[in-house]
């Protein structure tokens, strides 16, 4: 009796010890999270280690997806459809894609996409593709300005217009420029920024309605955020808290209909928005391991979710009409799928009802989400 | 003295009792048959070390309703540190540290620290040892960057080999049984059962 009591009391110790420890506090359910856990490949024939920058839709029958990735891959936009890459223009030598859009104006329905020279960056151009076509391939856009040791930094469809904006160097200065094609591919129209000004890189450009938005690189130049016509850009007299710098620059631009917003994300943490007024970020920004959050740009999907990208911390998501601190963004996707939750998201495209977001991500290739209204997660992410 | 010498000292010692051989028991007085003890491999204070290795078998989940569910993950490997003292010759109590790892299906790694207390009962079987054991104490869990520590349950049985009175050598079944209750959530609390089947090498000194 005595040894099997020495036996069993420090048995019985640990166990009140350790029904202790458990009772304090617990951080997640493990294993339910791991017993909810699916697949997380849906192998398209995309690799999964790649970059890639943008995917675009292309309507039709049937409709078709196009992702730079350095090569341009095709998939048509089916169930079990594989990608398959497009043959790139034949004018550049080792031609390499960075920028990509669709751009569904009257009369275009076109893929329009950037490539250059790997050998001579400054060897590029501006391509446009038939989705509906692809065997035909790549034409040169011949109304592109003919500028110096030019650069695309961003290729975007706003307001019905083609936006390119290119940085060229005119002796001694690299110089930044954002022009405007219509769908017939005439003479670009070229922004005219206020005559003080030299803006730098440009970043995003939106048009909220009623006038367009520009965001650039923070300089030297008095002003990083640009708004008016086009033909005469003005200086917007943001408000001090929206504390961005060439470290910490502004993200992206996006205007929500829903909510009659103009977002502004930021590598600083924080998230603006406007209606009429910039409004005043409240509270701390967002962090992971005391590090501000890196945000990229926005997609909307199920109507009234906002998703943004970061650089290093996968996506948080708001409801339209939020995301005035911290406290209203969630960070997704749920941390066990890790590739994405701790990875770079640089884009998303978003296909309507039913919901299916595309991710972009450095080095961790293309990821798919189809809306799932009745599951634990109603965003199940497969890596294609 | 090693034991295979107490006992061939013990076999000789009865050959040379029996009546008309010559020796030692000549002048003992006619006695009832008296059992011969059993000699005692461990006394109290003798203690031993135990290092284990092997597979852990991810077996099911539980509801606390009662539903099961699978787990998800792949068959892991698991190891462990075992002290023990003997309390007689029957009787061990130790403490116990291990670990195991398993891939999930999401291709992520959970790991479990059990940290218990033992104890165990030994049926002697010469030159086997089989005792069946029971641990207690905490495990603490991770999973991606999520962390906590739980109660953990883990009876088994052990089969050693006695290479001699110092080594042995043999194997470890153990179930574990970690209920991870959930207080955000009550739905979402499950309970865990592994086994785990190790190798294992123990010294007694």
């Amino acid at each position: 009796m005595k040894r099997s009591f020495l036996v069993f009391s420090p048995l019985l110790g640990a166990a009140l010890l350790a029904a202790i420890l458990s009772a304090c506090g617990s951080s997640d359910a493990i294993f339910w999270t791991l017993e909810q856990e699916r697949e997380l490949v849906d192998d398209r024939g995309i690799p999964d280690d790649i970059t890639v920058l943008r995917v675009v839709r292309a309507p039709g029958a049937p409709a078709r997806l196009f992702a730079a990735a350095g090569r341009v891959y095709w998939r048509e936009d089916a169930a079990g459809a594989q990608w398959q890459t497009v043959a790139p223009p034949a004018g550049i030598s080792g031609a390499m894609c960075n920028q990509i859009e669709y751009f569904d104006a009257s009369g275009a329905s076109d893929i329009a996409a950037w490539f250059y020279n790997t050998n001579d960056v400054y060897d590029n151009g501006l391509y446009t593709l038939n989705p509906g076509d692809i065997a035909a391939g790549w034409t040169a856009v011949a109304t592109l300005p003919a500028l110096t040791k030019r650069r695309a930094e961003l290729l975007k469809v706003v307001n019905g217009q083609l936006f390119l904006a290119v940085s060229h160097y005119v002796d001694p200065d690299t110089l930044h420029a954002l022009y405007s094609f219509d769908s017939a591919y005439n003479v670009p129209t070229a922004a005219v920024f206020p005559v003080l000004d030299a803006p730098a890189t440009i970043l995003d450009v939106e048009h909220d309605g009623a006038t367009y938005w520009i965001a650039t690189l923070p300089n030297a130049t008095p002003t990083w955020l640009y708004t008016g016509a086009l033909g005469a850009l003005a200086a917007d007299l943001d408000p001090p808290v929206m504390t961005v710098t060439a470290s910490r620059p502004p993200g992206a631009l996006f205007y929500n209909a829903g909510d009659g917003n103009l977002y502004l994300s930021s590598e600083n943490g924080k998230i603006f928005y406007r209606n009429g007024a910039w409004s005043t970020w409240t509270g701390d920004p967002v962090q992971v391991d005391s590090q501000n959050v890196r945000f990229t740009r926005f997609v909307k999907a199920h109507g009234t979710t906002l998703f943004v990208g970061t650089r290093s911390h996968g996506y948080y998501s708001f409801v339209q009409g939020t995301a005035g601190s911290a406290a209203d963004l969630t960070r997704g996707p749920s941390y066990n799928v890790s590739d994405l939750y701790n990875g770079a998201v640089l884009g998303f495209l978003g296909v309507g009802l039913p919901d299916t977001l595309f991710a972009c991500t450095y080095g961790n290739g293309l990821w798919r989400a189809d809306y799932d209204a009745v599951g634990s997660d109603p965003w199940p992410w497969v890596q294609e | 003295m090693p034991l295979r010498r107490s006992v061939l000292a013990l076999i000789i010692a009865a050959l040379l009792s029996l009546p008309g051989v010559p020796g030692l028991a000549q002048d003992a007085p006619p006695e009832e048959n008296v059992p011969a003890e059993t000699l005692p491999v461990y006394s109290l204070g003798q203690q031993c070390l135990y290092i284990s290795a092997g597979l852990l078998i991810p077996l099911f989940f539980q509801s606390f309703d009662g539903d099961y569910s699978r787990t998800n993950l792949s068959l892991g490997a698991a190891g462990f540190l075992q002290w023990g003292i003997h309390l007689d010759n029957h009787w061990l109590v130790g403490a116990e540290f291990g670990g195991m790892f398993a891939k999930s299906l999401q291709e992520n790694f959970l790991y479990m620290l059990p940290i218990m207390a033992k104890g165990a009962y030994i049926f002697h079987l010469y030159p086997f040892e089989l005792s069946p054991f029971l641990g207690t104490g905490m495990v603490i869990e991770k999973y991606g960057d999520k962390a906590r520590v739980d109660f953990i349950l883990k009876p088994g049985f052990s089969t050693v080999w006695k290479y001699n009175t110092s080594w042995g050598f043999g194997l470890n079944v153990s179930y574990w049984w970690v209920p991870q209750p959930w207080r955000d959530d009550p739905d979402k609390a499950r309970m865990g059962n592994f086994l785990d089947v190790t190798a294992t090498a123990q010294y007694n000194f």
